[in-house]
């Protein structure tokens, strides 16, 4: 077969399905009035990653940074901050030696993924509404830039506006981070004096600071009064 | 020797296809758009950025039937820019055009009309993209603090911009369908001279 015959052959395959698949959509007469089930069509989006409800909890579990769908980007690194926070608590537990403090930190542990699954929800909501971050996107800005008759870059905010996805995220990511500083603090307090007599209002102390972390987890910690749509328009 | 689990994934390219139908976008122009093609893209990408919102909301019931309402806006902004692009590079009819236009369709200033029009058009869809996604957000986060009086507040606000958003854009096409204030007509590729004028002197200077 010579190459022309093979790049014919090839070219309906890599071509027809694209172009098949949205006329059709095109010629449903129904289509422009009938709106779409999106979940439906972005969930078969997702699927190139997709994952199953046990995988979900493995992935909280060992804290992979790279198990959600969520991007190349902004998203992907505040999430892995969350599970670098967790991680970093592993690494203070191992440090630990053997005892009753350890086993009241392992003890705590299991609770952390509930957290970071707040994390992973939000940052996926974050990467699917804001795919190029939370600034606007700088291609659509240079594209703009280039209009010959006035710069229309102005005519829309550098931020799209965000009621509270990052915010939310920032504060889960504070959260996790206090918990995992409170049991380095714990573990370094430990080693400076064996035979402290309040370990047990620290540990109390952490264990509530996982507590407010995992009720305020949703709760955005600030309100940004820039966000307001009065100020957006 | 068994195929890999590599060989049984689906193509990036037939993947997106099939997102882009099931979305029942409009058809993509076909061909090469040259430096409208981004543009185009664009766009595209901020009306899969709308059915991302509506995925967002869920079953709430006033935000997704605000969302599901307008889709078809969105829908028809689409296609509008879409039918704005392929008559900038010249590939439908200049039936709108002068006489001169006719003999010269690749006039510079047509083309600056052209692109500016679509650059307007974006702006607008864009602008109600970002409404809808901020009250499918706010919407989220109402259903998270059910008791909270100000997360509801905020769904109000944000339903009052898209609204206001929707407004600006059905007004962008009535104007556009006309002449606009900037001398323009429905594909950005004016046909009196006043517009020329106009828009040649923002131009040159």
């Amino acid at each position: 077969m010579t190459a022309k015959a093979v790049n014919q052959a090839k070219a309906p395959d890599r071509n027809t399905p694209d172009r098949g698949a949205r006329d059709e959509a095109a010629r449903d007469p129904g289509a422009p009035d009938r709106a779409p089930d999106p979940a439906t069509a972005l969930g078969s989006a997702t699927a190139l990653g997709s994952e199953t409800a046990l995988d979900r909890a493995t992935a909280l579990d060992r804290a992979d940074a790279w198990a959600a769908p969520v991007g190349f980007g902004f998203w992907r690194a505040l999430y892995a901050d969350c599970c670098d926070a967790i991680l970093a608590y592993d690494r203070v537990v191992a440090t630990m030696p053997a005892g009753e403090l350890r086993e009241r930190l392992i003890e705590l542990r299991p609770e952390l993924p509930e957290l970071l699954d707040q994390a992973w929800t939000v940052a996926e909501l974050a990467a699917a509404l804001f795919p190029a971050g939370p600034q606007r996107d700088p291609r659509l800005l240079k594209l703009l830039s280039e209009d010959p008759v006035l710069d229309l870059r102005q005519t829309i905010q550098d931020r799209p506006p965000d009621p509270g996805l990052r915010t939310a995220l920032f504060g889960i990511r504070e959260q996790l981070w206090r918990v995992a500083e409170d049991a380095g603090r714990l573990a370094w307090h430990v080693r400076e004096n064996p035979h402290a007599t309040d370990l047990t209002a620290w540990l109390r102390g952490l264990a509530d600071g996982v507590a407010a972390a995992r009720a305020a987890g949703w709760t955005p910690v600030g309100y940004d009064e820039d966000e307001r749509p009065e100020a957006w328009s | 020797m068994t195929a890999g689990p590599m060989a049984e994934r689906t193509p990036v390219a037939t993947r997106v296809a099939e997102v882009l139908a099931a979305l029942r976008l409009p058809p993509s122009p076909r061909g090469a758009l040259g430096e409208f093609g981004p543009r185009y893209a664009a766009a595209r990408q901020m009306a899969t950025r709308y059915a991302a919102a509506m995925a967002v909301v869920g079953d709430h019931p006033e935000g997704r039937a605000r969302l599901t309402e307008h889709w078809p806006a969105i829908r028809r902004q689409l296609e509008r820019i879409g039918a704005m692009c392929e008559h900038a590079v010249g590939r439908q009819p200049p039936y709108r055009r002068s006489r001169r236009k006719r003999r010269d369709p690749y006039d510079p200033k047509a083309r600056q009309r052209s692109l500016h029009a679509v650059h307007q058009a974006v702006v607008r869809l864009e602008r109600m993209v970002d409404a809808a996604v901020a009250m499918s957000i706010a919407v989220v986060l109402a259903g998270i603090d059910p008791a909270s009086a100000r997360r509801r507040a905020e769904v109000d606000d944000w339903v009052r911009a898209l609204t206001d958003a929707l407004r600006e854009l059905e007004q962008g096409q009535l104007d556009d369908d006309g002449t606009t204030d900037d001398g323009t007509d429905d594909d950005g590729v004016g046909d009196d001279e006043a517009g020329e004028d106009r828009v040649g002197n923002a131009v040159t200077g």
